[in-house]
This record gives structure tokens, sequence and C-alpha cells, in this order.
């Protein structure tokens, strides 16, 4: 009989306890959180800052989902439609505009006020008509210039200043199964934003400043006929590169000079030390127009609105804000220093001064990846002007060209001249074609 | 008499009651994202938005008269045909030479299903850095030894990329095939092979007059599955290739993912999708008589 007794009384115990916890249960809030950060450097970063928010703010937990660069907007995209958004999400700038306008971003104006509205570099607040709907938390400089001085200095050759100097390095470097120059030719955005600042380093941009179509542009065919002359100087297997491969192909010490974002230093500090040595950083060599345009472009959060499926948004506002300034800013800007920009200025100089010791104290390679100055991205691009060395913004954001780029229709305008040996001027014509049918239809 | 017709109207009705929760979550798992992508076929959806103005065939009538489809048609029929029947000639090959019996045999046929163990994820990242041109360990030991000069463009060159993405597919997925084949050669009775011996056939003429007609059935059938598989394989030319370089390897679902997220048209990806499945409705309709009378001649 007592035995008998024994599992009742266990199985109303456990249902008392059950009962007892689920108000408590229901009273944790769960904020899931989306990037693309995959570096074993920035998960530790975030797993660390999320275990000390979430003992500091015991009725929110944290779901980080980390996704790749290349997958993150479908992952995205998916989320919409099924309206299942996580409530922070990593947005690109060319998505902001479309994004707020759908109703799928909450504005974020009070929480960079309280995080100091001055303190942000400038230009990496967008507002969407009058309201800001991302906060920055790093700033990508795609256009650092990374060279090996020793295989310079062998040839006789020196830092290249402009495209003429830029393929004649390249083709002296080139021999004895080295390369003297490295670009992505595959069909992913790397290799639009490849194409994108030769472009409007040549005097080109992918739009006016009404928003009309100007890819068909000398300054357009002038870079691809550039980049198919280039391609005579790079790996052959360019057709496939993305992101990784301008790094991975670098590491092996075959490459002389190579164009990228400052993840390339900082891996090669870590794991090739030789090749560390051997390498710096220079500006972008200075095209047609007059100057080397950057790409650089705002690594941003969102937050999400509840029209898209995002539950738990005042508990996720807490922790974007916390994540994305004060010393954890400065914390996750040091996991891959320099590749990470601090978005506020007073974080940047602290970042350059903390990060200098995994650089072997070269902070001038720092200061040459921090260097945003006369720089463009998708968003910012539309009707830009090449003046005296110096870019000027129109201040026009353009709503259409996310399209275009997640269409990946620079990067197949770059095969198209790179492998199908379509003339420049005829890629630029069917990228032409193919964007303005874009436009069009988004403007129905 | 009625008693017995009771208790058959009683059992059916349990049967019918047993049966009601199964299918009702067959319907919702299946028929609700079938009819779900019907309807998306016959709308204009555009990114972020769930339903959109119906446009009755316009979909349809796009898919049919765009170069694009029957490009990816075309390499769909390229990847499929050509994984399938290396698969299935390299199954039938080592099945039979594992069937025989010798040292390690364990070991071997071990061995030999690996591939089919390893995630998908993980055998196509090992296998994208193998075939990398620069870093790849493929070209370094075909340079090496002296087959080639410079490293061949495993995934960049168009005229490369669908061969290398069909040999990561058959080294993937050739096992299933040495699977079901051994399966059905270890139940070939030995007398059949003993009285053949004495009547003085050849080991070609015992493997085309028994062991041939005997596996046939079996071997279409694991043709068959490995055909509908093969037709809606997605991740690995995905990750492999993306669909590049240009279009050199974008199959049916490839064309349907790029439609949907690239593109944005989730109403031209659906007609796309409904598209294939008809196809491939077609090609298993052919299928089927031919495992009919490999059947009837057995």
């Amino acid at each position: 009989m007592f035995l008998r007794k024994i599992p009742c009384a266990t199985i109303v115990a456990g249902v008392a306890v059950c009962l007892l916890s689920l108000p408590a249960m229901a009273q944790v809030k769960t904020v899931r959180f989306l990037h693309n950060e995959t570096d074993p450097p920035s998960i530790e970063f975030y797993n660390k800052a999320i275990n000390e928010f979430e003992a500091q703010n015991p009725d929110i937990k944290i779901a980080m989902e980390a996704v790749s660069t290349d997958g993150r907007l479908q992952k995205v995209l998916a989320a919409v439609n099924s309206k299942t958004m996580p409530e922070i999400f990593k947005i690109l700038p060319e998505e902001r505009f479309l994004f707020a306008n759908k109703g799928y971003l909450v504005p974020l104006d009070d929480m960079i006020d309280e995080i100091g509205r001055d303190d942000y570099l400038p230009g990496s607040l967008v507002p969407v008509d009058g309201k800001v709907y991302d906060v920055p938390y790093s700033l990508g400089n795609f256009s650092v210039l990374w060279q090996r001085d020793d295989l310079l200095k062998a040839k006789g050759l020196s830092t290249p200043k402009n495209w003429t100097d830029l393929e004649a390095d390249a083709k002296a470097l080139t021999g004895d199964g080295n390369y003297g120059f490295i670009f992505p030719a595959g069909k992913n955005r790397m290799t639009s934003i490849f194409l994108s600042h030769l472009i409007w380093s040549a005097g080109g941009t992918y739009f006016d400043k009404d928003l009309n179509v100007t890819f068909d542009n000398p300054g357009t065919i002038k870079a691809l006929a550039f980049l198919k002359r280039m391609a005579q100087y790079s790996p052959k297997g360019i057709g496939s590169y993305s992101y990784g491969d301008m790094i991975n192909v670098y590491m092996t010490g075959k490459v002389g000079l190579d164009i990228y974002a400052s993840r390339l230093i900082a891996n090669a500090a870590l794991t090739t030390p030789k090749l560390f040595d051997e390498t710096s950083a220079a500006a972008l060599p200075a095209g047609p127009s007059g100057v080397g345009v950057k790409f650089v472009n705002a690594n941003s959060f969102a937050l999400s609105s509840e029209a898209v499926g995002a539950k738990n948004i005042d508990a996720a506002r807490k922790f974007l804000k916390f994540i994305v300034s004060g010393d954890r800013l400065k914390e996750f800007s040091l996991t891959v220093h320099p590749h990470l920009i601090p978005p506020l200025k007073d974080v940047q100089e602290e970042v350059i001064k903390d990060g200098a010791a995994s650089l072997k104290g070269r902070e001038e390679i720092a200061r040459i990846a921090f260097d945003t100055s006369n720089s463009l991205d998708f968003e910012s691009e539309a009707g830009a002007q090449f003046k005296d060395g110096k870019v000027i913004r129109s201040g026009v954001i353009n709503p259409y060209i996310g399209s275009i780029v997640a269409r990946g229709i620079p990067a197949e305008v770059v095969q198209r001249v790179v492998f199908q040996d379509e003339t420049p001027e005829d890629a630029a014509a069917w990228g032409q074609k193919r964007m303005q049918d874009i436009v069009d239809n988004l403007k129905k | 008499m009625a008693e017995s017709h009771n208790s058959l109207s009683g059992d059916r009705f349990l049967a019918y009651a047993t049966l009601t929760p199964s299918a009702f979550v067959l319907f919702l798992l299946a028929g609700v994202p079938t009819v779900t992508v019907f309807l998306t076929s016959m709308q204009d959806i555009g990114m972020g938005e769930t339903s959109g103005p119906f446009i009755g065939l316009d979909n349809f009538i796009w898919a049919l008269s765009d170069p694009t489809f029957y490009s990816a048609l075309w390499h769909t029929f390229v990847w499929v045909f050509g994984s399938v029947s290396i698969e299935m000639v390299l199954g039938l090959g080592l099945a039979l030479l594992l069937n025989r019996t010798f040292v390690f045999r364990g070991a071997a046929r071990a061995i030999i299903l690996a591939p089919y163990l390893v995630p998908t994820v993980v055998a196509v990242m090992t296998w994208r850095y193998m075939f990398h041109d620069i870093v790849g360990i493929i070209n370094a030991v075909l340079i090496d030894v002296g087959i080639i000069d410079g490293p061949l463009l495993w995934l960049s060159s168009q005229s490369l990329a669908m061969f290398s993405v069909i040999m990561v597919g058959v080294w993937k997925f050739f096992p299933f095939a040495v699977i079901a084949l051994l399966g059905i050669l270890q139940s070939i009775p030995q007398e059949q092979y003993e009285a053949a011996r004495i009547d003085g056939a050849s080991p070609f003429q015992q493997f085309m007059r028994i062991t041939l007609p005997y596996v046939m059935p079996v071997f279409l059938l694991t043709a068959l599955l490995r055909t509908i598989w093969s037709f809606h394989k997605f991740e690995i030319i995905y990750l492999m290739t993306g669909g590049g370089p240009l279009d050199s390897t974008t199959t049916l679902p490839i064309l349907v993912y790029l439609k949907a997220f690239s593109d944005f048209e989730f109403g031209r990806a659906a007609a796309v999708a409904i598209l294939t499945f008809g196809i491939l409705c077609i090609l298993l309709g052919g299928y089927f008589i031919l495992i009919k009378r490999a059947e009837a001649r057995q």
C-alpha cells in the first residue's frame, strides 16, 4: 500500500512543481537575435555579453542565431514572409528604406539619443523619413589595399597610387605560381561590392540623384575593362570567389596585392605571423576620377516590428542598447581588430590604442583601416560626384538598389565580361536593362 | 449473418477512427503546403508579402516562354542522369565485389558506406576546399604527378562545374545503390549458379542470365528512388556553386530558390516548382513501366 502511494505522491508533487513554475516561465521573455558575425571570437563575445545581460535581467532570455553572410538575406526574407522575424536582426543599408517603409522596423531615435547622437561618425546614422531605424555596431571598410612589401621590394616596385600603377605592379608580380592581384568574380554580393568601388573610382554611379538608372556609363565601362585586364594577373578560379577566398588565397602567400576588408590582416596576425610582418596597408589607388572611392557600409542591427512577428520588443530594445554601446561596443570591436570599426568617435580612439598589441604595435594599419573618408555604399551612391579628389554625396537615399544587388546583377555583369568575353559596353547595357526592368517593376 | 455484418462495420469504424489522426497530420504536412504552392503559383507575390493579385496562369506562361526555365531543365537532366547512371553502375560493380568472400570484407563494406553517413554540409564544404584552384588538394596532387600543368577550375569553369557537382553527388550517394543491390545479390539461390557452371556457363553468361535478371527490379527501383531524390536535390549544388558560374549549374530547384529569394518572385518560383513536379511525374511513369516489364520478365 505504502509502495503504491509513492508514485502517486511523486506525480502529484511533480505536477504541483510544474504548476508553480508556470507563472515564472511565462514571465521570461525570449528575444531572438540574428546576426552574421560568425567568427569564433565574435560568437564568444556575444555569448559573454548575453550571459552578462541575462544575469542583470533574469526575466529576459536571449536566443542567438548566427548565419552566414551569404545566407542572411534569404533567412530574413523567409522570416518576413512567414512573420517569424527575430526581434533583433542584422540589416544591410540597402534594405533599410524598403523594410522601414513596409513597416517591418521599429524606430530607434530614442535609443540613439540615449547613446549620444552626436558621438556617431558622420553618415553612420541614416534616417528614413526623419526617423532612424537601425543602429550601427561597426563600419565595414572593404577598400583597404593590402600589399606584400617583400615582393614589391624584390621587384623594385612601390605602393600603387592609381590604377595604372596597380596594373603595372600586378603584372610585374605575376609569375612563378604567384598572382599579382586577386578579386572576387563569383555571383555574390562581394563581387558586386568590388565592382562598385571601381565604378565610383572611375567616375560612374548606378543611379543619378533623381534615381534614374545610369549604370551604362563611361565609369562602369572603364571599371569592367580594368577588371578584364586585371583577371590576367589573378587566380583563374576567381569565378567562384567570395568573401572568404579574398583572405584564404592571400594567406597562401601567392598574392601580391589584395583590396579587401581588414579581416585579412586580423587573420594574418593570428595565423600567419610571417605573412603579417610582410604585409602592409595602403590607401585605395585612385581611379580615373582622381580618387579611390572606398566601399564602406554600416553594419547595423534593427528591431523588427509586430507586423513581421516580433514579440518582446521592449526587452529586445534593452538588449540592443546593451550590445551597441559602451564597453560592449569596444570589446566587440577588438574581437577582430582592425576589421570592426566602431561607429562612435570616442570608442574609436580607445580601440586603436587597445588593439595595437594585436597588430604588434603597428597602429598605422588600424588608422588606414579606420579611415572611412571618401566612401560610399549602395544606398548612398545615387548621384554622387567626384571632384578634386573628393567624393561629394548627393544625400539621396536609394530605395531600389537593394533589389538590384540582391539579384546579383552587378556580379553577373562582371562574370559576363571576365568569363564570357562580352565587351564591357554590351555587359553594361545588359546590366542597365535588367536594372531598369527591376526599378520599373518596383515603381508600379 | 447480421451479427457478422455489424462486426465488420464496427471493425471498419475502428479502422477509420484510428486512421483519422494520421490522415489529418498527413494532410497538414503534405496537403496544405502543396495547395499553398498551387495557390501561390497563380498570384503575383513580392518581397514581404504572403499573398498578391490573382493572375491566373501568367506565371506558368512566363516559365514556359523563358529560356532560363529550359536551361535549368536541361541542367537538371544532366545532373540527374549523370549522377544516377554513374551511381548505379558503380553501385552494382561494388555490390558484386562486396558479395564475394575476401579478407576484411566487413571493413570494406563499412568504408564504402561512410560517405552516405557524412552530413551533406560537411561533405560539400570539404569538397569545396578540395576543389579550390589554389588551396585545393585535388589540383595540387594532379600538378605534382604531372597530369596537369596548372590548376583546373573545378567549380568556376562553365564546362567543369557540372561535372564536379556530379562527382560529389555520386560520391555522396552511391553507397545507397550498393546497400540496395548487395541485399538482393545475397538472396540469389546459389544452386542456380552451380547448375549454370555444370552446364558450362561462363562467368559473363552467369551474370547476364542469372544475376542481372534477378537484380533488375531492385536496380530499377533504386534508380527510380535516386532519380526522385536527385531531381529535387538542392543543397549539394547550391552549396558547391550557387547555380553558377553564370547559370551553368542552375537546376530547377536552384531556379525555384533564386526566383523566390533572389528575385523575390514567389509566384514564379511556385510555378517552376509545380512544373518540376509535373516533369518528375512523367519520368516516374516511365520508370514504373520499366519496373513492371522487368518483373514480368523475371
